[in-house]
């Protein structure tokens, strides 16, 4: 039986995905970028060479970066195989500033000392004397159920002018404004809170630390470093910073070491 | 922002709040401006990058009477209106003829960016044979020593590194890796100290190196079966190329690189120390005890252990 022939047919399917490079390349997997550094000389001005030289260094990079890309734990889905990529290593930056904290609100805060979860309210409610869901507020809302009823008894007390439609409409929107207030006193709260946030950001306390700043340096550049100059009236204190030693019973690996990066300074 | 925006209504309040600052945030969109005057190579580069970027990008094609390097603040105005943190601006003068700025918005605010002549291009349209599919993300292989030595080139390949990431994605379809993008310097000739061309804005900087070029080529990527786990690569050019030369720049000054760079707090995750698992499953705990006082222990009261009175 001649095998040749089948032997060939697997030569030609199988082609080299090793790529030998002087330097390895370094990866950022989780940008899908490689970076090659080995030489590549100076410019080349003709045009096919170059684009050819070009073509050929991508290509070898290429297939490294998909022979990683390839090594990576991979899931398979509905849509086709997805490779899991690691967290990107290059420091991108990013498009908006970190978000700041919102100050919480009154009830925020009473909930959080009490340990009240939020639970997610439907909007929906089921209506059991029709049999049919009606939104809790809005267009058609359960919330004016009593009002729109097309028969109102009237308390046994009211005079003649008294609307009970009215009335239970003025109810509902009582609550409403009553809700209203409470948000602006929650808004008027958080600005007073981050107007003492920002104390040292009113400009009188700024010149202030800056005349402090500068009194400390104006001090330490006397000859004396301010030891012999007349104190001033609320002059700040200033912690001198402890000067530190090197241990003496370190390990003779460390001495070694300092040893070393002295006599490489010097030669 | 100067002016805290209102939302009047439903509708408006959600998308204020899409374009609120966020901790994991939306994908950067780019913005592609064009000049009061441009070339028909500056206008096909940047459809060619609006192609690329595509359901990241927005096209603003009519022309801008705006200088990036001497007026920065209509790109501002740009970048707030349209949301867009990255931007390329294309004109064609005289002075500065087939020139391109890439770069990139901060809180909308600028951040850095780049000015190149574009020596040589090739559009997407001239190139015939094979084209990925839009909206795929492309592999990125940066060439040269240059990108990790020089200051200037490690702050583009940055850039580019941002511009090209299509989406924050976690996983990548296999058979979706159909697009490289290659950005090539060539090393330096060992080099004559060259007078740097002084501006007259101290945050602006030109291009000292001797002029070296970037060269920017797009390939579509076949995957072919090789007999192994890995896919033999070969790879076909799909446009649009580029041959840059780096004009002038400008670069972010630390404390804004700093607080861009900064990573919220709820993406830190804590580091459990002297805690470990063993295969089994088992959590192993390690505890370090303090120094024994041996001499203060109580130990048996025999009436031989008494100190003696003094």
């Amino acid at each position: 039986m001649d095998v040749t022939k089948i032997l060939e047919k697997h030569a030609l399917g199988n082609k080299d995905v090793h790529v030998q490079k002087l330097y390895p390349l370094s990866f950022d997997l989780g940008l899908l970028a490689a970076f090659d550094e080995n030489i590549l000389g100076e410019e080349i001005t003709n045009q096919e060479a170059l684009e050819t030289k070009l073509m050929q260094t991508t290509r070898d990079a290429t297939q490294l970066l998909i022979n990683n890309i390839f090594s990576l734990p991979r899931e398979s889905t509905d849509d086709g195989i997805f490779a899991n990529l690691p967290k990107p290593t290059s420091i991108i930056p990013r498009e908006k500033p970190v978000p700041k904290e919102k100050p919480l609100t009154r009830w925020e805060k009473f909930a959080k000392l009490k340990g009240i979860h939020k639970t997610k309210k439907d909007r929906m409610v089921f209506d059991e004397e029709t049999g049919e869901l009606r939104p809790a507020w809005g267009y058609k809302g359960i919330n004016k159920k009593e009002e729109e009823q097309w028969l109102i008894p009237l308390p046994s007390n009211a005079d003649s002018s008294h609307d009970v439609r009215k009335s239970l409409a003025k109810k509902r929107k009582d609550l409403m404004e009553k809700n209203k207030k409470r948000q602006k006193r929650n808004t008027e709260e958080a600005a007073q809170l981050d107007a003492k946030k920002n104390l040292s950001l009113n400009p009188k306390d700024k010149r202030k630390q800056q005349l402090k700043k500068s009194l400390v340096i104006s001090k330490t550049s006397t000859a004396s470093m301010g030891k012999f100059d007349n104190k001033v009236e609320g002059e700040p204190k200033v912690r001198k910073q402890k000067r530190k030693l090197p241990s003496v019973n370190r390990s003779a690996l460390d001495e070694r070491e300092i040893n070393k990066s002295i006599l490489s300074k010097l030669f | 922002m100067a002016t805290v925006l209102k939302a009047k209504n439903a509708r408006s309040k959600r998308a204020l709040e899409k374009r609120e600052p966020k901790v994991i945030e939306n994908p950067k969109t780019v913005m592609l401006v064009r000049g009061s005057k441009t070339s028909n190579i500056v206008q096909q580069a940047l459809r060619d990058l609006c192609a690329l970027k595509k359901p990241y990008s927005i096209s603003l094609s009519k022309r801008n009477e705006l200088f990036p390097f001497e007026n920065e603040t209509p790109l501002e105005f740009l970048s707030l209106k349209n949301d867009a943190s990255l931007f390329v601006f294309g004109s064609h003068s005289k002075k500065r003829p087939h020139s391109l700025v890439f770069g990139r918005i901060f809180d909308h605010k600028l951040f850095d960016m780049f000015e190149f002549h574009v020596s040589h291009f090739q559009s997407l349209l001239e190139l015939k044979g094979q084209v990925c599919a839009s909206g795929t993300k492309p592999l990125l292989v940066f060439s040269g020593m240059s990108f990790n030595q020089d200051a200037t080139f490690s702050k583009l390949k940055n850039l580019f590194l941002d511009f090209f990431n299509l989406d924050n994605a976690s996983s990548v379809c296999l058979s979706g890796l159909q697009h490289v993008i290659s950005f090539t310097v060539f090393d330096s000739p060992p080099s004559q100290p060259s007078d740097s061309a002084s501006s007259t804005d101290p945050s602006i900087s030109t291009s000292d190196s001797p002029q070296l070029s970037l060269y920017i080529r797009s390939y579509f990527i076949n995957l072919e079966k090789s007999g192994h786990k890995e896919p033999y690569v070969s790879i076909s050019p799909m446009g649009p190329d580029f041959n840059l030369l780096l004009k002038r720049y400008r670069l972010p000054s630390d404390d804004i690189w700093k607080s861009a760079t900064r990573i919220p707090k709820e993406l830190y995750f804590s580091k459990t120390k002297n805690v470990s698992s063993d295969p089994v499953g088992n959590k192993l705990g390690r505890v370090h005890v303090g120094i024994q006082n041996i001499d203060k222990i109580q130990t048996r009261k025999v009436k031989a252990l008494k100190k003696p009175r003094v």
